[in-house]
């Protein structure tokens, strides 16, 4: 078992091979990632626990994750549990194969799983970039890019609460560079 | 914006409509800050961005629109040169819009396509517009022939170019790439001559070549051309219309040793090419018409390991292959021997093994009736969908494999566990049957079986007259009630039906 503390000093008991969907708690786990291992010493050493380079993923040891908040950790060990034992992306995702099958496919359950609040979303898409889990990042990018798709930069504004922070000069140029966007 | 609480925050924006225009713009700015899309990490906005923009495939500018969402996101868009890196030469490009594009694609590698429009201003403003950034074009795609005069010699006016595609008949290629190009990996011809594609040593990084032709195939500089391409990935020849080729061409066996996807429909290639590494096979606009034809079919015998992806055919079936050729099957419409009619059983691929008789082709040289058991072993072990597995048909050529392997087989079908239908004409002894259907786990979900009576069989089927052949005690065990449905086989004995009958089993008779 690995032990994960949140922001709001949750802590959540998780299967090492749940844990281990993200590639950041995998590499701690593994002593392969100094940089995260020093951040998690440091807030252990603020919070008034210590912990060594060898105890980490030891099961009386918690991994520090200072980003994430319970709630969201909790969405996102779901998403862990319901994947376990499924093999991890390989590194190189750059071919267009890749990329074709981020923008299309995305499954009932992980459909049906990241139907959540914009804030929640947003909150998962930083969780798994932060945490990096490729596979969630990616159901969370498709969704948004599914909210925007075929929408208007009004229609956008309003989805998002942005406004609209153009000068009429800016707006103009903008306006002609659309035409340009025509299919034709 | 980071040093502002969020009270702050919404005390500027509270007091913004009492502002000038140009305070009320950098007001905008600040509360644009505070959507969580825009808090997002600027990889992944683009990545959202990415996805979104595919939503148009046709219209790589369509980013341009997300350009106006508000100013982070234009800051976003237009600092994204892979956003830029496609330009269309079509009939509302201007000359300032180029400049504009080329400079947004920073150092990105480019791609042109010249679309079939009117240009509105002189052409040679496209080749003094690319002059200043030709070593960045990799890739030059003309859907017209109006512009290609322009790019007379491309390869050489574009001396890093890696993808050539020509999507009209091209008249003669020498013309267009008249001399060695080592860069160019990717060639793309709809109809062409292709005298220059032949002349050895032209194309020595060529991976991807992409062939059409009208009326009749360019044999003989298409077979120089695959002699001098050494390095040659990816193969794909087609015919403008379903124009099929059928001469018989006589030449020596063309080696392409890197060779891993062949798309085509024409088994002269097949047969014509040796090429170890394939990997995929695409049977590409294959002609309906020939479907019950004595061409339809490839010839394999040339290649010994071959993964298929028919994606097109709605049947098809091999002639011949090499010994010990090793077959896998992948479907993406329809598997290449199962016939995709829904069952009235459910929606399952209902397989024909008559089309096997097709493996069984006089012509081949070295395949034949005792290699076809273990492909169609092969094809039957892959099967997850199998709903009636039928042994049936005029002449099979499972009359010549060896009973003992086909039992052998069946016996180690764990994995139909679809199967409903169990039709036998021939092969399966009724002895194996009934070891099969002692063990759960092979055809655990049958529900009916039609046995036929053939010659071999008959000599199983006597043992029908002693019960004990039913009687095992697992015969049933777990299983869905069972209808045994004898063919053309002598009455059974009023006693043996009773006994079966306590068995659960419901056993009827075609009369002989």
């Amino acid at each position: 078992m690995v032990i994960l503390a949140t922001s709001d000093n949750e802590q959540f008991n998780v299967d090492k091979e749940v844990a281990e969907r993200s590639v950041l708690i995998k590499n701690m786990l593994e002593g392969e990632n100094p940089i995260a291992l020093a951040v998690a010493f440091v807030y252990m050493k603020l919070n008034g626990s210590f912990i060594r380079h060898e105890d980490v993923g030891e099961s009386d040891q918690s991994i520090p994750l200072p980003n994430i908040t319970s709630p969201v950790l909790k969405k996102v060990l779901e998403y862990c549990e319901h994947h376990r034992g499924e093999p991890l992306p390989s590194g190189d995702t750059d071919n267009a194969d890749d990329v074709r099958k981020r923008t299309t496919d995305i499954s009932e359950w992980d459909q049906k799983f990241i139907t959540v609040d914009q804030e929640m979303l947003f909150e998962i898409i930083l969780a798994a970039n932060y945490l990096d889990i490729k596979p969630l990042l990616d159901v969370g990018c498709k969704t948004v890019a599914n909210m925007i798709k075929g929408k208007t930069p009004e229609e956008i504004r309003k989805l998002f609460n942005i406004v609209n922070d153009f000068t009429p000069e800016e707006e103009a140029q903008i306006k002609k560079e659309n035409e340009w966007a025509e299919d034709r | 914006m980071d040093g502002l609480s969020s009270q702050e925050m919404m005390d500027v924006i509270a007091d913004k409509e009492t502002m000038s225009g140009q305070d009320c713009t950098q007001t905008n700015i600040l509360q644009n800050a505070r959507p969580a899309i825009n808090q997002l990490p600027v990889e992944l906005l683009v990545a959202i961005i990415s996805m979104a923009k595919d939503y148009w495939e046709t219209n790589p500018y369509t980013c341009i629109l997300f350009s106006g969402v508000c100013r982070h996101w234009r800051s976003v868009v237009l600092g994204t040169a892979a956003f830029w890196k496609t330009i269309v030469m079509n009939g509302r490009m201007t000359p300032d819009f180029l400049q504009e594009l080329l400079r947004r694609s920073q150092t990105t590698p480019l791609e042109i396509v010249v679309k079939k429009h009117v240009l509105p201003f002189p052409a040679n403003i496209i080749w003094d517009s690319f002059a200043a950034v030709a070593d960045r074009v990799k890739t030059l795609n003309f859907d017209t022939p109006d512009y290609v005069l322009c790019f007379r010699d491309a390869t050489s006016f574009f001396p890093s170019l890696e993808n050539l595609f020509y999507r009209f008949p091209l008249p003669d290629l020498s013309f267009h790439i008249p001399r060695m190009h080592p860069h160019l990996t990717a060639l793309r011809i709809s109809i062409g001559r292709l005298e220059g594609l032949a002349m050895p040593g032209r194309f020595p990084e060529l991976r991807w070549l992409q062939l059409g032709y009208e009326l009749s195939i360019p044999w003989d500089p298409l077979l120089k051309a695959l002699q001098s391409l050494p390095n040659l990935q990816v193969l794909r020849i087609y015919p403008l219309d379903d124009f099929y080729s059928r001469t018989v061409i006589e030449h020596p066996i063309i080696t392409l040793p890197e060779l891993k996807v062949l798309i085509t429909y024409d088994d002269q290639i097949i047969q014509l090419i040796d090429a170890p590494k394939l990997i995929y096979f695409h049977a590409e606009n294959y002609p309906t018409r020939y479907d019950n034809g004595p061409f339809c079919g490839f010839n394999f015998r040339r290649i010994t390991r071959v993964n298929l992806t028919i994606g097109d055919l709605s049947s098809f079936y091999i002639s011949g292959y090499s010994p010990g050729a090793r077959f896998s099957f992948y479907h993406e419409n329809v598997n290449p021997i199962f016939d995709p009619i829904p069952t009235s059983y459910s929606n399952g691929f209902k397989i024909l093994l008559e089309d096997l008789t097709r493996f069984d082709d006089e012509d081949t040289s070295t395949g034949g009736p005792e290699t076809s058991l273990p492909v169609f072993a092969a094809c039957l072990k892959k099967t997850i969908n199998l709903v009636e597995l039928r042994l049936s048909g005029d002449d099979p050529p499972w009359r010549f494999w060896n009973r003992d392997e086909l039992n052998s087989l069946f016996k180690t079908l764990k994995c139909a566990t679809s199967v409903r239908v169990l039709i036998i004409h021939w092969g399966l002894s009724f002895a194996t049957l009934c070891d099969i259907l002692s063990d759960g786990t092979i055809f655990p979900y049958l529900e009916k079986i039609v046995y036929f009576n053939d010659e071999e069989n008959s000599q199983d089927l006597s043992d029908l007259h002693s019960p004990q052949m039913l009687m095992k005690e697992r015969f049933t065990k777990d299983r869905k009630p069972l209808e045994i449905d004898l063919q053309d086989f002598p009455p059974v004995h009023p006693e043996l039906l009773e006994e079966i009958g306590r068995l659960g089993i419901r056993l009827t008779q075609a009369k002989k």
